[in-house]
């Protein structure tokens, strides 16, 4: 298959970006849209041209490292997958093909198609995780949790954070992202703990990190190849409403640090 | 006190103020278009009503209530819009201008929509912008004669026609809004989607038909 590229290349964060055009040839129906630009830059580099540089590890579909904004889709026009599980024999021979990087706010563009993701990963820090005791591995079957939570909690987890929610949103919010990986840790007995001050942080640090706000575009659950149900947004809003008007530690950082001083 | 100054910092929190200040007014315009359907029952019930509205020692309280509330939604609403399209900065170049611009700012244009609204209609029916001396003519009860300014301000085609046209923005910003309100408040569930759909659309639809009964009722001479 033939393909006409148009690639935005920059060079780094400071300079000015601009779209480069690539004719490909000789592309096999079965190879993925990133062995798709690995051959772009095999022949690349035999012309002595900067090779393009894009976020990818896994490519299958687990890691959440590749990204792609694929003829103003991202991930995409396939829907429901993420770019390394995207085939060439998803686009019509001879197509001309579109390809960004992720554009958000947040989200700086480093080099070429790649860009700092490390928002979320503040976002992580700040309360998305648990505190557990280590040592011997726990007695099966000590935490019992129903099949039905068991399910909705691993729907949420299936998030692999690659930020396409925010990219697609118009306020390059980061509320799908957020409201999955709060969901996933409020719905397990191991998550409640820090189940409260959990949903307050990880919305400061989502506000900190200057995500945009929800305004109902649903632009989010589209783009994310995961299926993020939408409906844990409301779950985020409700977690977070109750933890912030009845949690006893809404704000108390705070507090505390002035009282001290 | 401090929790509420710290929750109205925080993105989820500023969003609950819109939804709440939006829910009481949009309970402000259900009355209101209550206490104007008394228009189809007679004027001399349209103009007592409207007599009791004027002459009630909540009225100024009322008002300054209602302003209080309308500025926080619009400050509020302008203040998320700026925070947003500042987040979204580096906007990708490909959905069309009209996308970029209208679409993906809906709620700020038809809010701006309904404020353009606001003010019209309280020129037209409140203070009189622009009436000659009818507008203070009293009805055989003594009573300001609020059913004539109703039907002599739709008489005229350009206010009949920037009333329609604004209030079909305003029905698209209650469109829009209700949905988006459960979803603010923490309730949406798959299995209640429909239901809301169809309760966004009967109220906007609803509000919208309403209002809109009035001058077409005018023009075809029903009342
Ligand atoms: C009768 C008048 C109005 C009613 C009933 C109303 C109702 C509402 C409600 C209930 C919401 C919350 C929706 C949600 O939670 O997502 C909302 C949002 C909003 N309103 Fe209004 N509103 C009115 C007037 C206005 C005006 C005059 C403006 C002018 C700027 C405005 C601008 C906005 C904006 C920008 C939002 C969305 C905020 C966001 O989602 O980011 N509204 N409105
Ligand atoms: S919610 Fe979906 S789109 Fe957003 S980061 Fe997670 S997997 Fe990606
Ligand atoms: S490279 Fe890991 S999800 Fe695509």
């Amino acid at each position: 298959m033939r393909f006409n590229l148009r690639v935005w290349r920059q060079l780094n964060q400071a300079s000015e970006g601009e779209f480069e055009s690539y004719s490909i040839d000789r592309i096999g129906a079965d190879l993925s849209f990133l062995e798709m630009i690995d051959h772009l830059n095999e022949a690349l580099i035999e012309q002595k041209i900067r090779p393009i540089a894009f976020d990818h590890d896994c490519r299958e579909g687990i890691c959440g490292a590749c990204s792609l904004i694929i003829d103003g889709v991202p991930h995409g026009p396939m829907g429901a997958t993420t770019t390394c599980q995207l085939y060439m024999r998803h686009f019509e021979d001879g197509a001309e093909i579109t390809i960004e990087p992720w554009r958000a706010g947040p989200f700086p563009v480093i080099q070429d198609l790649v860009v700092d993701r490390s928002p979320f990963e503040r976002i992580l820090q700040a309360g998305g995780y648990v505190s557990v005791h280590t040592g011997e591995a726990p007695d099966a079957n000590v935490l019992l949790v129903s099949k039905e939570v068991a399910e909705r909690a691993f729907e949420a987890a299936n998030c692999i954070g690659c930020g396409a929610c925010v990219t697609a949103c118009p306020n390059a919010s980061a509320m799908l992202f957020v409201a999955a990986k709060v969901t996933h840790l409020a719905l397990l007995p191991q998550g409640q703990p820090e189940r409260e001050r959990r949903v307050v942080k990880m919305v400061e640090a989502m506000d900190a990190e200057g995500f945009g706000n929800c305004s109902n575009h649903y632009a989010c659950a589209d783009a994310c190849p995961k299926q993020i149900p939408l409906s844990l947004i409301a779950r985020l809003n409700r977690e977070f409403l109750q933890s912030a008007l009845l949690g006893r530690e809404f704000g108390e950082d705070d507090l505390d640090c002035c009282h001290q001083e | 006190m401090y929790r509420l100054i710290h929750l109205f910092r925080t993105s989820i929190g500023r969003k609950l103020m819109m939804a709440l200040t939006g829910l009481i007014l949009l309970l402000f315009i259900v009355g209101h278009l209550a206490g104007n359907m008394t228009i189809f029952v007679g004027a001399p019930i349209l103009n007592s009503y409207a007599h009791w509205l004027q002459h009630s020692v909540m009225l100024w309280p009322f008002r300054i209530v209602m302003l209080l509330v309308v500025g926080l939604h619009i400050v509020m609403g302008i203040e998320l819009a700026r925070e947003n399209r500042h987040s979204a900065s580096n906007g990708s170049r490909f959905p069309s201008w009209f996308t970029r611009h209208i679409l993906n700012h809906h709620m700020l244009w038809s809010g701006l929509a309904v404020l353009l609204f606001i003010l019209f209609h309280v020129a037209h029916l409140t203070l009189g912008v622009g009436a000659d001396a009818s507008f203070y003519q009293l009805d055989s009860n003594q009573m300001m004669d609020v059913y004539l300014r109703v039907v002599e301000g739709f008489l005229n085609p350009w206010i009949s026609l920037s009333y329609v046209v604004l209030l079909l923005l305003v029905g698209l910003h209650l469109l829009q809004v209700v949905r988006g309100l459960f979803q603010t408040l923490g309730f949406y569930h798959e299995n209640y989607q429909q239901l809301l759909d169809r309760l966004a659309w009967g109220v906007s639809g609803g509000i919208t038909a309403g209002f809109l009964s009035i001058p077409v009722a005018v023009w075809v001479g029903a009342v």
